[in-house]
């Protein structure tokens, strides 16, 4: 497989604080959306300025379009959008000049600056100086500078941070563009729900390692293993004791609610059966999915 | 910012020795004693503090902003970063020299003309001492003018190259006022001691030209190469 981004075995931690890469292998497949996943403080936005060289390994490399990044930069980076967590221009220049002067840095032609003002509904502020703009306008900002020069992969912070619910369709619409076009794209964010609906590849950070790293299929797998049902039931104490005889793992919840642990969907049949065998009458089954967050949530517990 | 300390603060020093040359309203003011009084005031009052103030400025807007982590994931190469920056600041002393120069020309035939004290300033001034004047200014500068484009690139804060050039400066200028015989050595001293032949003092010179200018150069090529490698430590 191509990777556009892959590390091999990156070490980075703070003096005086946590650890952010414990020997990482970060693999990001070409034309994938990676999601890049870890609770605040993990280190996602470190890992990222590892990734652009702004942060120095303490050993191991960081390889971008398949040259280690010491000899692929600075020419490399005209192939990188990139989008930091705090939106960062400069405040006395209006919205257009600023792009201007990026645009400068990359030689490109007033066309891109237009098209990305568009594209990020920025045409209407273009005049205003940068300090008045608002947070979500400042973000927007920040996305129009990454894609005037059209790279090909994207690497976005947390970059949602501050946009109301109109922004972040934005930037969403923007995401699939990009995928569509074959982009390449890692988007890091601490809402995990925010990510579930369009990554292709996830990484789940934690404590300096990837405790979980694949596609989404090979999570869906792990989805799988843990399955569940929540049902009411007539006589929810009964039901539990009968069931945990049949062997299955059984909670009682504090609605009467019973959470029955299952190995695939055709258990919820048998479960069915059981119970009305047993003359107790079934009023409602659900089968449970885990979130990304409660995979999350048991992945970074076992490690 | 640094743009309009380059302009408004010329354009003050301009008025304010115009001024003191009102006051001080010497007989038989020429374009030679009209030069002196705004070169010496410049330099002994303005001009290394204004390429401090300058240079810390210029990269306190990148430092204040987090701009520099843009600027390295930009496509450009370090040296290029580096080098436009040196000139950006030197272009602005420039731009601010020769606002000043356009100034006291243009107060000098202006008190010429309104003053008939001062008639001698309708006369043509000596060009080539003035464009002298110019060469050596900007030459004088070069190795302040360095050696804060490492200071200020090396600290984030705005006020560590400040307090450090401020103290320079009056050091350099207390060992001044005491004669001391190798004051030449010192980076900040040659704005402060090349405009000084209208005293007639003895100068050190090399090839002709005060030693401060060549110490100028030295210090200019030698804060450039070092600040580069210093700079190239974050690529």
């Amino acid at each position: 497989m191509q990777y556009v981004i892959h590390t091999e075995s990156l070490h980075f931690g703070f003096r005086k604080g946590p650890l952010i890469a414990d020997g990482l292998n970060l693999e990001i497949p070409e034309g994938s959306v990676y999601g890049l996943l870890g609770e605040n403080g993990a280190g996602k936005s470190t890992l990222i300025r590892l990734l652009l060289g702004l942060r120095k390994p303490q050993s191991g490399l960081v390889y971008l379009f398949g040259k280690p990044l010491n000899e692929a930069r600075p020419l490399v980076f005209q192939r990188v959008g990139l989008v930091l967590e705090h939106p960062r221009a400069y405040p006395h220049l209006t919205v257009r000049s600023y792009l201007s002067v990026m645009a400068t840095y990359c030689q490109l032609s007033a066309v891109r600056i237009d098209r990305a003002l568009q594209d990020t509904q920025l045409a209407a502020v273009a005049g205003r100086k940068v300090r008045q703009l608002s947070t979500g306008q400042k973000q927007r900002l920040a996305l129009a500078q990454a894609m005037m020069p059209e790279p090909d992969v994207y690497l976005l912070d947390e970059p949602t941070n501050g946009l109301d619910p109109a922004g972040i369709a934005l930037v969403r619409s923007l995401l699939r563009r990009w995928h569509k076009q074959g982009k390449t794209i890692l988007i890091s964010s601490h809402q995990l729900s925010e990510l579930e609906g369009f990554c292709t590849h996830f990484g789940l950070l934690h404590q300096g390692e990837l405790v979980f790293q694949g596609s989404r299929e090979k999570l869906t797998l792990r989805k799988q293993h843990n399955l569940s049902v929540s049902l009411s039931c007539s006589e929810p104490v009964k039901a539990a004791d009968i069931l945990r005889e049949q062997f299955w793992e059984v909670r009682v919840l504090p609605n009467d609610h019973l959470e029955v642990q299952i190995k695939s969907t055709s258990d919820s049949s048998r479960i069915n059966d059981v119970l009305r065998a047993a003359e107790i009458e079934l009023y409602e089954m659900q089968i449970q999915r885990p979130r990304l967050e409660d995979i999350f949530l048991s992945l970074t517990k076992t490690n | 910012m640094a743009l309009w300390l380059a302009v408004l603060g010329t354009v003050f020093n301009v008025f304010l020795f115009a001024g003191v040359a009102l006051v001080q309203h010497p007989p038989d003011l020429n374009w030679s004693a009209y030069l002196a009084i705004h070169y010496q005031g410049i330099s002994t009052m303005m001009l290394p503090l204004f390429v401090i103030i300058l240079c810390s400025l210029v990269h306190d807007l990148e430092h204040r902003n987090g701009h520099w982590e843009l600027l390295q994931t930009s496509p450009v190469a370090p040296g290029a970063l580096y080098l436009s920056k040196w000139i950006f600041m030197l272009q602005l002393f420039v731009v601010a020299h020769i606002v000043f120069v356009l100034g006291l020309l243009g107060t000098g035939f202006a008190l010429g003309w309104l003053i008939d004290d001062f008639i001698a300033l309708r006369q043509k001034p000596d060009w080539s001492e003035l464009l002298q004047l110019i060469g050596l200014t900007i030459a004088s500068v070069l190795g302040i003018l360095s050696v804060h484009h490492w200071l200020s690139l090396a600290f984030s804060r705005f006020i560590v190259p400040l307090t450090i050039g401020i103290l320079g400066f009056v050091v350099t200028l207390l060992l001044q006022n005491g004669g001391w015989d190798y004051l030449w050595l010192l980076p900040y001293a040659p704005p402060l001691e090349y405009v000084r032949y209208w005293e007639q003092l003895p100068q050190p010179t090399w090839l002709g030209v005060y030693s401060g200018i060549w110490v100028s150069f030295g210090y200019g090529a030698l804060a450039l190469i070092g600040g580069y490698f210093w700079f190239l430590r974050r690529w």
